[in-house]
């Protein structure tokens, strides 16, 4: 079942390959000032290890943004390998594509920095909040309701009992 | 005349009521700091108040003294007069429960019953119970260790002792009471040495046939033991009757110096009539009237009937005592020679060796078929021989052997067990006896246990003996032994056979209670004097009031015997609310104090703290009035334990979630770096595809409107 699965997802890879060829083989000039401008993306494919890739996507994101305005003067204004060379050749088109990867990075920095300490402050806070909870249930229903000792058919600590056994003698005794 | 136990009641009631609240009836501290040093003055001085009495207790008046019982002076406080106070002994059980029946009986010759109930007794430092009698009896007319002769003439013996006395038999018959205490050293010239009043004695206070010697019981019951004579019959008082009217008239003591047994042997050896007359000679009527009422058989004893009959002048002539069955040839026990079987069945106790010997020897066996020619003798002998050894001739043979030959040899005898000598009905007073003189109870256990007394009803043939009441007595008290719990055992069995008994607890060994109500005003008056901590039911009181009032306790035995400290103290808390409400009692604060402070193990048994905390307000405000039914109703709610419960599951699994969670979380925080550095690049991922979506849409309106940004 999961080798179907995953020829079928090899299938569909292949097409949406072919179809890219065939796209970047169409829209060869843009597609070799793309490769010239996007890589930092690449890079940072290889760099990200997390699960989601979600620093990818960040990069990403920002890199085609910042190469978004020579594409759109490619496109608007002769869509040729000449001036797709051109564009390439130009250190400030290439400053601007990397620089806006380079956005993405430090977006990616800043956000996973002020979210992740404020999730630790917020863990931190609800831990204390439990043991705050867990306290008060021990106050309430005493150390048996942790669980942590062996308990009768009604709840109460087994040792209670047995200690419950020996009871003072009687009045006049 | 209100002169009943209630009276005691009454008053211990009154002293409660005096220092209760006027209205909610608790003890206050101050009152009841009176009351106590009201009994302290008591137990300081000599003179003790009992129901408008005043006894002195130092004051003893000797030559009054009903066989053990001592009597002391006794004033009344209103109009003063002198009065006999009977204090009781703790082995003694006093007849308290015939008490109105005798006081029913209005008569000049009976002395007069004037109070009775429970005081407290300084020289004991303890309640007894005390009878107050006028003291119009004037002297004894023999005092014991005189010679038990007066010589009287028959016609002083007619007019004022034969015709008054027989009134008052009749007033017995017609109230079914029964004296048991008729003899000549309980007879008083009534203040005149002129005897123009004669007055019969106190009987209540000790257990009927107690204080009388062997000469005034019949044959049967003169070979019990004191203590355990029971009840008596009719016809033993009439019987001893029969011998005060001897004693009285006789000139010698035929029986003088001989010891109870020599005196019983003589009595079955040669008659009652001849033993006790002796060689005095009696003629005309009176012969027939003392023939009559010492007839040994029962069935033709005199009844008073027949003496009234005999008063109006018709004679009857008393049948002869049937055949005795003397042997021509003696048999030889204990190198002592025997003629007559009965005699024989006496001694069996004394050497229960020889007894064994002569049967397994078969010499018994040839005197009786021989000599006695009574075959059918001797096939019950070996009835009982393979009764007595059970499954073999195994620890206690001996004994056995004794107690059923005894039965099988003579069958009117009480029960031959252990050297005590039991009539059935006795059996109650003498375990009373012996569990308030801590003798040894093995016996009575062995008793039930070994259903000696259903063999000795199943070997009667006197159809007077109620066989059905005591074959479920004793078929009860058997059960009772073999159950160990409180409530049952050897101390069911002393309240059932002895309704007359008070409670023998050690707990209220000072205090003389007949009844539950007698026991919780114990109770108050001990926790007052700071001994109220512990539980209050033992053993003796858990039988004590399954026997008086079942419905206080029943219920609750299993919780009694619980192993569970909790369970005994709720359990305690509510048999006394029990008996305060069924009882209509006023509150006991001291009682309930003590029994509040030994609940915690009882609020422990709630898992909510606070439930607990409610509970523990509600009872001590409970308790500080004394309402043991409304702290008992606090406590007996299952449905809140049942709430209690569930919701402790609950916070079990709240707990536990919270440990769950409270364990993820402390192993992210371990990593301080990589905590929430997913979530961070997820949002870094959002942000940045926003902004760059919106910087792409930007770009391409530039474009489109023909504008460019660079």
């Amino acid at each position: 079942m999961a080798k179907k699965i995953k020829n079928k997802k090899s299938w569909q890879g292949q097409i949406i390959l072919i179809f890219s060829v065939l796209t970047g083989a169409v829209f060869l000039p843009s597609t070799v000032m793309l490769m010239i401008g996007m890589l930092p993306t690449p890079f940072a494919v290889l760099v990200d290890r997390t699960k989601g890739k979600n620093k990818v996507i960040t990069v990403g994101a920002m890199n085609l943004a910042g190469c978004s305005p020579f594409l759109f003067e490619l496109w608007m204004q002769d869509h040729s390998f000449h001036k797709s060379m051109e564009i390439i050749t130009d250190p400030f088109a290439i400053v601007v594509m990397w620089s806006a990867a380079a956005v993405g990075y430090v977006v990616n920095w800043a956000m996973t920095g002020i979210v992740s300490a404020s999730l630790y402050q917020r863990g931190q806070s609800r831990l204390k909040s439990i043991q705050k909870s867990q306290k008060e249930l021990v106050e309430r229903w005493g150390p048996e309701v942790s669980g942590n000792m062996p308990l009768d058919p009604d709840g109460f600590p087994v040792q209670h009992d047995i200690m419950a056994k020996h009871g003072p003698s009687g009045p006049g005794s | 005349m209100s002169d009943t136990v209630e009276d005691t009641e009454k008053v211990k009631k009154e002293n409660v009521k005096v220092a209760t609240s006027s209205e909610k009836g608790a003890l206050t501290d101050e009152k009841k700091e009176g009351a106590v040093s009201d009994k302290k003055q008591n137990s300081t001085s000599p003179v003790v108040n009992f129901a408008g009495f005043d006894i002195d207790s130092k004051n003893h008046l000797a030559d009054l003294d009903s066989g053990d019982i001592k009597a002391y002076k006794a004033i009344a406080r209103r109009g003063g007069g002198n009065y006999i106070a009977y204090v009781s002994e703790p082995g003694l059980m006093p007849r308290h429960n015939k008490t109105e029946v005798y006081q029913s009986i209005i008569n000049p010759n009976l002395a007069k019953l004037e109070k009775h109930g429970a005081v407290y007794w300084p020289p004991a430092k303890q309640e007894r119970y005390v009878f107050i009698y006028e003291d119009n009896l004037g002297k004894k007319l023999l005092k014991p260790g005189e010679e038990q002769a007066l010589g009287f003439k028959n016609d002083v013996v007619m007019d004022r002792i034969l015709k008054p006395f027989s009134g008052i038999l009749q007033d017995f018959r017609d109230r079914d009471f029964i004296h048991g205490n008729i003899r000549a050293t309980n007879l008083y010239n009534g203040g005149s040495s002129k005897l123009t009043r004669m007055v019969l004695g106190d009987c209540l206070t000790a257990p009927s046939g107690y204080a009388q010697s062997a000469v005034y019981e019949p044959i049967e019951r003169a070979m019990a033991d004191p203590i355990a004579r029971g009840p008596g019959t009719r016809e033993s008082d009439m019987y001893a009757f029969g011998v005060l009217l001897a004693v009285l008239l006789r000139s010698t003591d035929p029986l003088a110096k001989l010891s109870e047994s020599d005196i019983i042997k003589r009595k079955i050896d040669v008659g009652s009539y001849v033993a006790v007359t002796g060689k005095d000679r009696f003629t005309g009527p009176i012969l027939e009237l003392l023939r009559g009422l010492l007839h040994d058989d029962v069935s033709q004893r005199w009844t008073i009937d027949e003496t009234l009959a005999w008063l109006d002048g018709r004679r009857l002539s008393p049948k002869q005592v049937g055949r005795k069955l003397v042997a021509p040839r003696p048999i030889v026990f204990s190198n002592k020679k025997y003629f007559q079987i009965n005699l024989l069945a006496m001694d069996f106790e004394k050497n229960p060796q020889e007894l064994k010997r002569l049967i397994e020897d078969g010499e018994m066996k040839n005197w009786i078929n021989r000599a006695i020619e009574q075959p059918e003798i001797y096939a019950r002998i070996e009835d009982s021989v393979s009764l007595a050894k059970g499954n073999g001739q195994t620890a206690g043979y001996e004994e056995r052997l004794v107690t059923y030959v005894s039965m099988a040899v003579d069958n009117m005898a009480p029960i031959r067990f252990s050297n005590a000598h039991f009539i059935p009905d006795g059996v109650g007073s003498a375990l009373a006896e012996a569990v308030a003189l801590k003798k040894d109870l093995n016996i009575y256990a062995e008793l039930f246990m070994q259903n000696i007394v259903i063999s000795w009803v199943k070997a009667q043939t006197n159809p007077n003996i109620d066989i059905g009441a005591i074959i479920s007595k004793f078929d009860n008290c058997r059960n009772f032994v073999r159950q160990k719990n409180a409530g049952f055992g050897l101390e069911r069995c002393l309240y059932l056979l002895n309704p007359e008994a008070r409670c023998m607890s050690d707990k209220v060994k000072n205090y003389y209670v007949l009844s539950p109500e007698d026991l919780m005003y114990a109770f108050e008056d001990l926790t007052g004097e700071g001994k109220g901590s512990g539980l209050f039911i033992d053993r003796h009181i858990a039988a004590f009031l399954s026997v008086k009032d079942g419905k206080n306790i029943d219920q609750s035995l299993p919780e009694i015997n619980a192993i569970e400290h909790y369970k005994k103290v709720q359990a305690n808390l509510v048999v006394l609310a029990n008996i305060q409400r069924r009882s209509q009692l006023p509150y006991f604060p001291g009682i309930a104090k003590a029994l509040a402070s030994q609940l915690g193990v009882v609020y422990k048994r709630y898992h909510d703290r606070t439930i607990r905390d409610k509970l523990k307000k509600n009872i001590d405000k409970f308790a500080q009035e004394g309402d043991l039914i409304k702290m008992a109703a606090v406590l007996e709610n299952p449905e809140v334990q049942q709430k209690d419960f569930l919701a402790f599951k609950r916070a079990m699994k709240e707990y536990a979630d919270f440990k769950a969670e409270s364990q993820r979380l402390e192993a992210g925080l371990l990593n301080k770096e990589k905590f929430g550095l997913a979530t961070g690049q997820e949002i870094a991922a959002v942000i940045s595809s926003v902004l760059a979506g919106l910087v792409i849409l930007l770009v391409a309106f530039v474009y489109v409107s023909e504008g460019s940004v660079f």
